[in-house]
């Protein structure tokens, strides 16, 4: 059986690294008292898969894993049980059982992410004085044929076009948000898109960003995309 | 609790998670509501700090106490500390992440003599002055405890006070006493002076020590007759009275040993002649077994570790190791807990033991044999024969595994070039008896590894009189010992290790040291020298420099033989076994004549006084 987790991760929580993380779910998973499956082999370990790493330093209150049980009594109770595990900046937001076939896989669903980029309010940033301004901004910077960012492969730099997986980006109350492509096919790379937007609007100086928070992680349907814990089911 | 870090700060170092704190099972307290303040520092990396058991041991009984937060410190990695320095960043506490500066107490513990510069690296970046003698009101109180207290000489200058023995006992009449003080308004001076009648206490600026002309020394008194002259260590002589960490901090960085750890018993019988901690930590105390399961059970609910490791100087000589391993065995079974054995005597009943727990996976097999000859055995009273050896390998190699290593010492007192290349020989032997199980049984090739280091002669040891090799004498002895097995039938299946000779040479120069040696810290530590104990991070040139600088010469603390006569400046510690004892081991050694273990027969070596442990079992 399948359990797809959504979990907060902000405050200090933010600079624990992707692996470290893993094993702070496996350790949290063991006292809460889940009835994970262990794979086969001489070193048994917990069938636990990660949606999508997060860069260390960022925030999020939208991730995932997908863990294999073997039971489990109700999904509000082990959401209740490790909530009692986790520590100021991690907490579960949801569990449910989800399908358990090769496609449900959340590393394999994950296609946009949504990011929130806090902006500092210094003197003399453009967003300080108008929204309007920091939108028109915006409105010009889609406007463009194409957008290309520098992507780093196996065989050095590649320039590639991110534009058709811009899927919003807009600017409210201080901080950009926008959702963007993510997962294994069109990724796109949320500092860079930051980075190529400043170098495009002529401001300099990219360490106006105070935050960046991953907001959810999105699968996609005929409807449209959905939250990763949009599917499958939770029982009291 | 939000980083004391900047942001900005945390993401230009490495591994910033190791000081962001906020981990499982940290203890969070109001400060409003506490009155004693505990920083308690290891001078090494998060990783390595986080691995300690004293560490946790303390932190959980000082945390018991209600008016107290203790809270853990650790040294910086060198980009941090380096950012620290430009930037004028206080080091901090992890739990807090409030500034070192700011706390009553300010305790490191001291498990190698290499942590030194680091112990200077913390008081440095917490802004506290290096010198016990500047320090003011202001300033936390700095006291140093763990096995490196056993001779605080070379430190002297830097600690307001040490603890001598183990921590559970005497910390809650150190705490007392600083409330009293604090009540009657105390000065820092006036507190220290009451510390030092404290069991257990040394405060070092109350002892005076003078020096003869060869610089040896001459005398070591306190400065006025309420003081103390000598400080006994403290002994924990019943565990189930004491508490154990049944929650330890749980690291999110993965530390360098990340599993539950139980300590089943303090102390050794066996009086190897080498071995500091077999004489330190006498007598022998052992935690009972049915205590033991409950805290087990408990562990593994408030880790979520998968794995555990038994923790003793020895623990083959646990009398009811059977049924605990029974237990626990059958316990990690349904759990899918790793146990880990360490300290195991390779035999019959071990083998039998690790077949059980580890199914497929055949790791390497360790043994710890010190030295190659059967005499040199003798002399050192490691109680193990050839036979054992040979035996415990073949045992092993029939149960399956093909790799064995194998630790020994180079520069042991009376050693012969015969007794090194019996390394080799030995070494052979095993391999030999590896290539009499019939081909179709074995599994592939056998791998024997031989590591060598080079003995330190440490206090409180039966060889704290012994001379020390140079340099020269170890590489020349170790470049003879590769030779001698390479010439071996099978040397192809052996391969040989050995330690870094400076190093050695410099912990040689700390372990039997005096308070000579406080300016050749600072001046190595200010000349550059920090986590001496890195192999990759150590900077021999900074302490090269650093004896020209102070003037001191390195083979005067180690490759001296004392007269039997002569003062050390650890006397005045007493840690129950005597110096008659000792002199009467090194007598024995030289007459190659062993002595029986604890369990065998007592000896009388002094530890009794203490009231508890094996001395008084049936």
């Amino acid at each position: 059986m399948r359990l797809r987790i959504r979990f907060s991760k902000t405050g200090p929580m933010r600079y624990i690294s992707h692996l470290d993380t893993m094993r702070f779910f496996q350790k949290a998973l063991r006292r809460a008292g889940a009835d994970v499956s262990l794979s086969e082999g001489f070193s048994p370990h917990m069938l636990m898969s990660f949606a999508l790493p997060l860069s260390l330093g960022m925030e999020s209150i939208g991730e995932y894993f997908d863990v294999e049980v073997r039971s489990v009594r109700t999904t509000k109770q082990l959401m209740d049980e490790l909530n009692k595990q986790m520590c100021p900046g991690c907490e579960i937001l949801s569990v449910r059982i989800i399908p358990d076939d090769k496609a449900s896989k959340c590393m394999t669903q994950v296609a946009a992410a949504d990011y929130s980029v806090f902006v500092c309010e210094t003197d003399g940033s453009p967003w300080k004085c108008a929204e309007e301004t920091v939108k028109e901004m915006i409105r010009e910077f889609l406007s463009r044929p194409e957008i290309t960012v520098l992507k780093k492969t196996k065989k050095g730099e590649k320039e590639s076009d991110i534009k058709p997986f811009i899927y919003a980006f807009e600017y409210i109350e201080k901080r950009f948000k926008m959702r963007i492509g993510a997962g294994s096919v069109n990724h796109v790379r949320c500092d860079l898109l930051m980075r190529e937007f400043f170098a495009f609007s002529g401001i300099p100086e990219e360490s106006l960003i105070t935050n960046i928070r991953r907001d959810d992680l999105l699968l996609e349907t005929e409807k449209g995309f959905a939250p990763l814990d949009s599917i499958g089911e939770a029982s009291e | 609790m939000e980083p004391f870090l900047p942001h900005e700060v945390l993401m230009r170092i490495e591994k910033p998670g190791r000081y962001t704190g906020n981990e499982i099972n940290a203890v969070y307290k109001d400060k409003s509501e506490v009155d004693i303040r505990f920083a308690f520092a290891f001078p090494d990396t998060y990783e390595v700090g986080m691995s300690n058991l004293g560490v946790q041991i303390l932190y959980d009984q000082f945390n018991r106490d209600p008016g107290i937060w203790c809270e853990r410190v650790y040294s910086p990695w060198f980009d941090l500390d380096r950012i620290m320095r430009e930037e004028k960043i206080p080091l901090f506490a992890w739990e807090s992440q409030e500034p070192v500066k700011n706390f009553d107490f300010l305790g490191f513990s001291l498990q190698y003599e290499m942590c030194y510069t680091n112990v200077l690296q913390i008081l440095d970046l917490s802004g506290i002055p290096l010198h016990a003698a500047d320090r003011t009101e202001d300033d936390p109180i700095v006291i140093g405890g763990g096995s490196c207290a056993y001779n605080p000489e070379p430190v002297w200058e830097f600690f307001d006070l040490f603890y001598i023995g183990e921590g559970e006992i005497s910390y809650v009449n150190l705490f007392k006493t600083y409330r009293d003080c604090k009540k009657k308004g105390l000065s820092r001076k006036e507190f220290l002076k009451e510390a030092a009648g404290v069991e257990g206490i040394y405060a070092p600026a109350f002892y005076e020590a003078s020096y003869n002309e060869d610089g040896t020394l001459q005398s070591f008194t306190p400065v006025s007759e309420d003081v103390p002259k000598t400080v006994r260590k403290t002994v924990v002589t019943d565990f189930d009275e004491m508490p154990y960490p049944l929650k330890p901090v749980i690291p999110y960085v993965q530390a360098v040993m990340d599993r539950m750890v139980l300590e089943i018993q303090r102390g050794c019988i066996r009086g190897c002649r080498f071995c500091q901690a077999g004489y330190i930590y006498r007598p022998l105390r052992k935690r009972n077994l049915e205590s033991m399961k409950a805290m087990v059970k408990e562990l593994i609910d408030n880790t979520g570790h998968d794995e555990i490791s038994l923790n003793s100087l020895s623990s083959s000589d646990y009398d009811e190791l059977p049924e605990l391993l029974e237990f626990l065995i059958d316990i990690c079974e349904k759990k899918s807990i790793n146990i880990s054995l360490p300290s195991l005597r390779i035999d019959a009943f071990s083998i039998d033991v690790m077949n059980k727990i580890q199914d497929v996976k055949k790791s390497s097999l360790t043994f710890a044999p010190e030295a190659g000859s059967q005499r040199m055995r003798d002399i050192i009273n490691k109680n193990l024969t050839e036979e054992d050896i040979i035996n415990g390998a073949h045992e092993a190699f029939v149960g399956g595994w093909n790799k064995v290593k194998l630790y020994f010492m180079l520069g042991l007192p009376e050693e012969t070039d015969e007794d090194i290349k019996e390394i080799a020989h030995l070494c052979q032997r095993i391999a030999e008896s590896y290539y009499e199980i019939p081909k179709e049984e074995r599994n592939g090739k056998v791998s024997i590894t031989a590591s060598t280091s080079f003995f330190v002669p440490k206090p409180f040891t039966a060889f704290q009189w012994a001379k020390m090799d140079k340099e020269e004498d170890f590489l020349r002895k170790a470049a003879m010992l590769k030779s001698e097995i390479r010439s071996q039938t099978n040397q192809k299946s052996m391969s040989y290790r050995y330690h870094d000779a400076y190093l050695s040479l410099l912990e040689g120069v700390f372990a039997r040291g005096d308070r000579k040696l406080s300016r050749l810290v600072e001046t190595a530590y200010k000349n550059g020298a920090l986590f001496d104990s890195w192999t990759d991070t150590f900077n021999e040139e900074a302490w090269k420099q650093a004896f020209i600088d102070c003037g001191i010469d390195p083979f005067f603390y180690t490759a001296r033989e004392r007269s039997e006569e002569e003062l050390f400046p650890w006397d005045f510690i007493d840690i129950g076994v005597t110096k008659e004892f000792l002199l009467r081991e090194r007598h024995k050694a030289k007459e190659q004549v062993t002595t029986p273990n604890c369990r065998e027969q007592c000896s009388g070596c002094g530890a009794k006084c203490f009231g508890g442990g094996i001395c008084y079992e049936a």
